[in-house]
């Protein structure tokens, strides 16, 4: 078969494919002999002259689950390769905005919809990464090494290329990463080989001529080849430099970051498995015009965050949203009856009346209601309340005329106990905790004793005095005087003395203190206490 | 419209600034299938008197206005505010407080605003509401998070609830849509979790808070891409980025803000940009590669308000700008 010049590699799909089956044949073989990790052709493009683009490409360096290079038969190399280039044909399709022409066959097209053997890039070692993101580079005339290679005719071998300047080889910083380290470039059939390894290997005519023996062509006239090593500050470089400058290095500097960058970002969007949703993705560089945005920069190290320089932590509002609104409703919530189900445990009645009863004693205590706590924690805040709030009434009756002795219950069997309850008592009046359960008592020679307790919107009550007639209805006209109405009322009479424990609800705005309310209940009562 | 510019705001020019007599919470952008854009603004004020106010913006001549009579009150402090999606006909606001409600805000500027639906379980106390969420894709659907542990699904176009579920073992903070039946809640619990409503009796955590019980406050699902959604923690500056299909590894952890973050939004036309506004009255915009550096990610860029920026809505009808609410203000910066 007659490789001529003319027939450029994006002839006629079927020469073509057969071309570049038995191009990427040579390649195989080529690199497998010399046991290099890559060769690719860079072959010119039909549209522009004297730009390079990805023609074939062989792929026989590491993989990740193979580390030996040179074990893989010349068949797996090959399949390796054309998997290599079914994943960046679909790593690109996904992304339909991109124009680089390519000669993909139709049977990699049928394989990339069809998935078959579908890589994942995470499956791919550095190597293959970098032959992968080679696949998008296209080189114009005299750009890095196939450019140059391409314009001079010569061969140029690259040692140290992951140091090379990014001038002479883009790839460098992709080198780095995948450790190739000597790259070698030669012209053929109008476009460009080249060969990489990732060891340092010195300049050697005798591999080349090998190489190019391969390739089953009668090799070029063999021009005198150029040894670069990245150091070398030499003549040919500063040439070589100044010939560069007038393309406008920065710019090529810059346009092969970027190349690089968005090369990388579109192959890495489709790994995300961005299908879907494909819009065009919105110009946020704050470098717009007319954006609000400044660019992000590193702040000084001096006011570099460190745990201890942290503003106090305080998300007020959010905080207040979510803790204390919620419970500016729930004042409401003191209208419902004790035993509410709320929550939707429906689990034996006996435990949620207990819950219930303990979540109510709670309630009339303690200003802020959480429902949702642990039985522990609800009896030791009980607890602890109970014992906060006989210190205060101990502080302030000091200041009173009211005697705090050791309160006992009387004891049910001692005598007869006149005991009134009303329909909605619960037994959380006892301002002591006691629920209900009585408890053996001494006689006692009677106590006079005025405890009043203020909650949000509740007064709770107890009362202990010389029964006289009319006692208890004097009382409740004092509370109604005082902008409350009892609901709940709890009064026994023994051998004269009552003890009376009430719950009243305030009525309004005007909220009576708790010395007020003592000091009318006291004259209510009168001079016994 | 007050454009008041403090020497720290370099680029005021293009911020849009509306001051309000109180301050400003909760926020909303009506849909894009309105034809003037429309923001609402909830007060926070600590008592019960609370209102909603209505604002129309013009992005081409980059003003703001309130509609005085469009604004109606509400008892407390709403805890959020959403108009309907596009996918519903009608032009709706829902207010979360002491019961989901929904208002109509109809076009003419004169009229009142219309049909108070009071949507409360009737037989039942109704807990108060931490937040809510409309489904986009079935929006007669409506999430409603809780302080008694459960999120309550609502049928809107029946004014009924569809399901309710104990969804944690503490409040509930916020609940977040991804697909027609699929929702996630955060909670003081400090768990994440998906509920599929086909499978109601089991959840999915996704992730849990590193200190044990450290409240979740937040939860942004990215509509872009279901995959990802991010969260922010009390007394937290971090922004969790969190992928549902590794569960409790985040994917990212956005450290950058000076101060604990208060309110984060996905962007609605990208799938990778998320915006996030805290204590240290810094607005970020971050994009998240898909490798992180060494360092960690820094953000794209940055805006400075007047103080801590309490609210942050990035909403698909106006995707170039973002709104955020601080102290009285509500300002509209383009991105």
């Amino acid at each position: 078969m007659s490789l001529t010049k003319d027939d450029g590699v994006e002839a006629a799909r079927g020469r073509s494919s057969r071309r570049n089956s038995l191009l990427s044949k040579q390649l195989a073989v080529a690199v497998k002999s010399v046991q290099w990790s890559y060769a690719i052709f860079w072959s010119s493009s039909p549209t522009q002259s004297g730009v390079l683009e990805w023609g074939e490409g062989c792929y026989n360096g590491e993989m990740k689950k193979r580390k030996k290079r040179n074990e893989a038969h010349y068949k797996h190399v090959l399949q390796r390769s054309s998997q290599l280039r079914t994943l960046y044909l679909c790593m690109r399709e996904g992304d339909s905005t991109t124009t680089i022409s390519t000669t993909h066959d139709d049977d990699d097209y049928q394989n990339c919809n069809s998935r078959s053997m579908m890589l994942s890039p995470d499956d791919l070692s550095d190597e293959e990464w970098y032959y992968i993101v080679s696949m998008s580079y296209v080189f114009s005339p005299s750009q890095c090494l196939p450019g140059r290679t391409l314009a001079t005719g010569e061969t140029i071998w690259l040692c140290n290329a992951q140091y090379a300047d990014s001038k002479f080889f883009s790839r460098s910083l992709l080198a780095r990463s995948a450790s190739i380290q000597t790259v070698v470039c030669f012209p053929y059939l109008g476009g460009v080989i080249e060969l990489g390894v990732t060891e340092l290997i010195s300049e050697d005519p005798s591999l080349l001529q090998h190489i190019k023996s391969c390739l089953l062509e009668t090799s070029k006239p063999d021009c005198s080849s150029k040894n670069f090593f990245a150091h070398q500050d030499n003549d040919d470089d500063d040439k070589k430099k100044n010939h560069e400058i007038q393309f406008g290095i920065s710019d090529l500097m810059l346009d092969e970051d970027l190349h690089y960058k968005t090369t990388v970002s579109t192959l890495l969007k489709y790994a995300s498995d961005n299908n879907s949703h494909h819009r065009q993705p919105p110009d946020l560089a704050s470098s717009n015009s007319g954006s609000s945005f400044l660019r992000w920069k590193q702040p000084d190290s001096n006011l570099l965050l460190k745990p201890s320089n942290l503003k106090p932590l305080r998300q007020n509002v959010l905080r207040k949203i979510l803790h204390d609104v919620p419970l500016m409703h729930s004042v409401d919530a003191k209208r419902m009856l004790p035993n509410n189900t709320f929550g939707l445990n429906q689990d034996d009645p006996s435990v949620k009346r207990k819950e219930n009863e303990k979540f109510s004693v709670l309630r009339t205590m303690v200003p802020t209601v959480n429902e949702i706590d642990k039985e522990e924690i609800l009896n030791n805040t009980i607890k602890y309340l109970q014992e906060l709030e006989e210190r205060v009434e101990e502080l302030e009756s000091c200041m009173g005329s009211v005697n705090f002795a050791e309160r006992k219950r009387k004891s049910l069997n001692d005598s007869v106990l006149i005991e009134e309850t009303s329909g909605n008592y619960d037994d959380s009046t006892n301002i002591d905790g006691n629920s209900g359960e009585t408890e053996q008592v001494t006689s006692f020679r009677d106590e006079t004793r005025l405890r009043v307790k203020l909650n949000e919107t509740d007064v709770v009550m107890e009362v202990r005095c010389f029964y006289r007639d009319y006692i208890v209805a004097d009382i409740m006209e004092t509370l109604s005087k005082l902008h409350m109405d009892a609901f709940s009322v709890r009064s026994h009479t023994l051998n004269g003395f009552l003890t009376l424990n009430l719950k009243a609800k305030l009525r309004g705005a005007a909220v009576a203190s708790v010395g007020m309310i003592k000091r009318e209940l006291r004259r209510v009562i009168g001079e016994s206490i | 419209m007050d454009n008041s510019a403090p020497d720290s705001l370099p680029r005021s020019e293009t911020a849009v600034t509306y001051e309000s007599p109180y301050p400003l919470y909760a926020m909303s952008f009506s849909s894009s299938s309105s034809t003037t854009h429309r923001i609402a603004v909830g007060s926070f004020l600590e008592d019960y008197n609370n209102r909603i106010d209505i604002l129309s913006f013009d992005p081409d001549s980059m003003s703001v206005k309130p509609l005085p009579s469009l604004s109606f009150d509400h008892p407390y402090p709403p805890t959020k505010l959403m108009f309907s999606p596009p996918s519903l006909r009608r032009d709706l606001l829902a207010s979360s407080g002491d019961f989901l409600r929904l208002w109509e805000i109809t076009d003419s500027p004169s009229s009142e605003p219309l049909s108070v639906l009071n949507n409360s379980k009737t037989s039942e106390f109704c807990a108060p509401l931490t937040s809510f969420d409309w489904n986009d894709v079935e929006p007669k659907r409506l999430g409603t998070c809780s302080i008694d542990t459960t999120c309550t699904i609502w049928d809107v176009e029946r004014s009924v609830v569809e399901t309710q579920l104990i969804a944690h073992d503490k409040e509930v903070h916020d609940i977040a849509w991804g697909e027609a039946r699929v929702f996630a809640s955060v909670s003081a619990d400090g768990s994440v979790r998906i509920f599929d409503l086909r499978d109601k009796e089991h959840s999915t955590i996704i992730y849990e808070s590193p200190q044990p019980d450290t409240p979740l406050l937040r939860l942004a699902w990215n509509k872009q891409d279901l995959r990802y959604m991010a969260t922010i923690l009390m007394d937290s500056n971090k922004v969790v980025i969190l992928d549902i299909r590794s569960p409790t590894m985040p994917v990212a952890e956005l450290e950058r803000h000076q101060g604990s973050v208060n309110a984060i939004g996905w962007a609605p036309q990208s799938c990778k940009h998320i915006c996030s506004g805290g204590d240290d009255a810094q607005a970020l915009i971050w994009e998240l590669p898909t490798v992180a550096g060494p360092n960690g990610i820094d953000p794209m860029s940055v805006y400075s308000a007047g103080s801590e920026i309490n609210q942050l809505q990035w909403s698909s009808s106006l995707p170039d700008w973002i709104g955020i609410a601080f102290a009285n203000k509500m300002q509209l910066l383009r991105v």
